[in-house]
């Protein structure tokens, strides 16, 4: 006998395919993400000295010091270090592109699953999308879930990315962006881990909630 | 078969001027690759020599009394063997940078040779591939002068870094020691024509 789909069902389906290939996109891009953001810290620590060495340059009267006989001394350090402040600026703008490569690819599958359901969402009633029960959450619930993880790496890449615009004052833009990179990182280990802890959840749930259990679309 | 991307022009038989070009070219390399060497080991001594001296300051500060507690004699041998230490890879640096010096007079003594045995209108020969060999000399010499300079630096750091009680200047002494102020970026540049034209990097 010919089992016959449900419009609903076939729906589910689709949402349900999507929503696995964007739970391992992101499972898979977050581990990119910590692993450029872990690069990140000795870069962020290497301006912050440099600044200090420049400062303390300005500071010093070579004429008045053992090394008054070298005269371009003080041009050829400055310009060692302002180098140096060029080079790390650099590794870390290549490492703030992975981060927007993970912006990328989870804006696009969150995108695509949102766009699943828009195109799907006449066929599944609202009863169907709301549903939650006490070990399962809605599917509502997860397409927030998602929308907020896709928010998280947005946001965190563009405040990141703020950080490395260098103005007329470069000095104090590095100060700010090594005062406020610290901050971020705490501040995105806090999320980092409520979005690690949604996607666990969610793919505990992609096995057993009712909307999109397997054994109902035998995947 | 020879690959062609290794193959310098006359390779299989280098003999006279162009065997010792290449052999200096060589030498370049490897005394660059020590001197680095020594240079990274010796900013480690440097560095714990000002960070001993930083807090022996602080600890001096503390104290109001001028009697010699333990810790000052302590920190005294500590000093006196980490400048011991520094100063023995200083002398290190010294000696390669003598090497060099001896190299771009052996690239000087090739050029004289060569005017030596073209003079007149005999044209004088491409050893490699482009360069002539007045420009080995050249480039010898540019680079042997910034090592010379970095290490007349290097000799006033390590005379004073002890004796300094002013931390702003000890750590300009460190950030010198790191970056090497007299020793520009292109060198490396002109170490890598050198290798290319010699036949030590492939074209």
């Amino acid at each position: 006998m010919r089992y016959v789909c449900m419009p609903e069902d076939s729906a589910l389906l689709s949402l349900h395919k999507s929503l696995r290939r964007c739970l391992d996109v992101i499972d898979e891009q977050q581990e990119e993400w910590y692993r450029a953001l872990i690069d990140c810290v000795p870069l962020v620590n290497t301006l912050n000295n440099l600044v200090d060495q420049l400062l303390i340059c300005e500071r010093v009267n070579f004429s008045q010091t053992p090394l008054r006989g070298f005269s371009i001394l003080h041009h050829q350090i400055f310009y060692k270090l302002e180098e140096g402040i060029d080079v790390t600026l650099e590794k870390l703008n290549r490492n703030v592109r992975i981060l927007q490569g993970v912006r990328d690819a989870v804006s696009h599958h969150v995108g695509s699953v949102l766009h699943v359901y828009a195109v799907n969402a006449d066929e599944i009633n609202l009863e169907t999308t709301l549903e939650r029960t006490a070990n399962s959450p809605s599917l509502a619930d997860i397409l927030e879930w998602l929308k907020d993880t896709e928010k998280f790496f947005r946001n965190q890449h563009l405040e990141r990315k703020n950080l490395l615009y260098m103005g007329n004052d470069h000095l104090q833009d590095i100060r700010n962006l090594y005062n406020t990179w610290e901050k971020l990182n705490d501040l995105s280990s806090i999320r980092q881990n409520i979005v690690q802890g949604t996607v666990q959840m969610m793919y505990i749930f992609a096995h057993c909630c009712p909307v999109i259990r397997d054994d109902k679309w035998g995947t | 078969m020879e690959s062609k991307c290794t193959v310098t022009p006359k390779k299989s038989a280098l003999t006279g001027s162009a065997r010792k070009i290449k052999d200096n070219a060589a030498d370049w390399h490897n005394l660059m690759l020590k001197w680095e060497s020594y240079n990274n080991t010796a900013f480690s001594a440097a560095n714990k020599i000002v960070n001993l001296k930083i807090s022996s300051l602080s600890h001096e500060k503390m104290l109001l009394d001028d009697t010699e507690t333990p810790r000052d004699s302590t920190d005294k041998e500590e000093l006196e063997k980490l400048c011991s230490e520094l100063l023995e890879l200083f002398e290190k640096q010294q000696q390669i940078q003598l090497k060099m010096e001896k190299l771009t007079s052996t690239f000087k003594g090739v050029c004289d040779l060569e005017a030596y045995q073209c003079s007149g209108d005999i044209p004088r020969p491409i050893l490699f591939h482009t360069w002539p060999t007045n420009l080995f000399y050249e480039t010898s010499l540019k680079m042997s002068e910034m090592y010379k300079k970095e290490i007349s630096l290097k000799k006033t750091i390590v005379g004073e870094i002890a004796h300094t009680s002013d931390q702003d200047l000890l750590m300009v002494y460190l950030s010198c020691w790191l970056y090497q102020p007299f020793i520009d970026n292109n060198i490396k540049v002109l170490l890598e024509s050198m290798l290319l034209e010699t036949g030590h990097r492939p074209l």
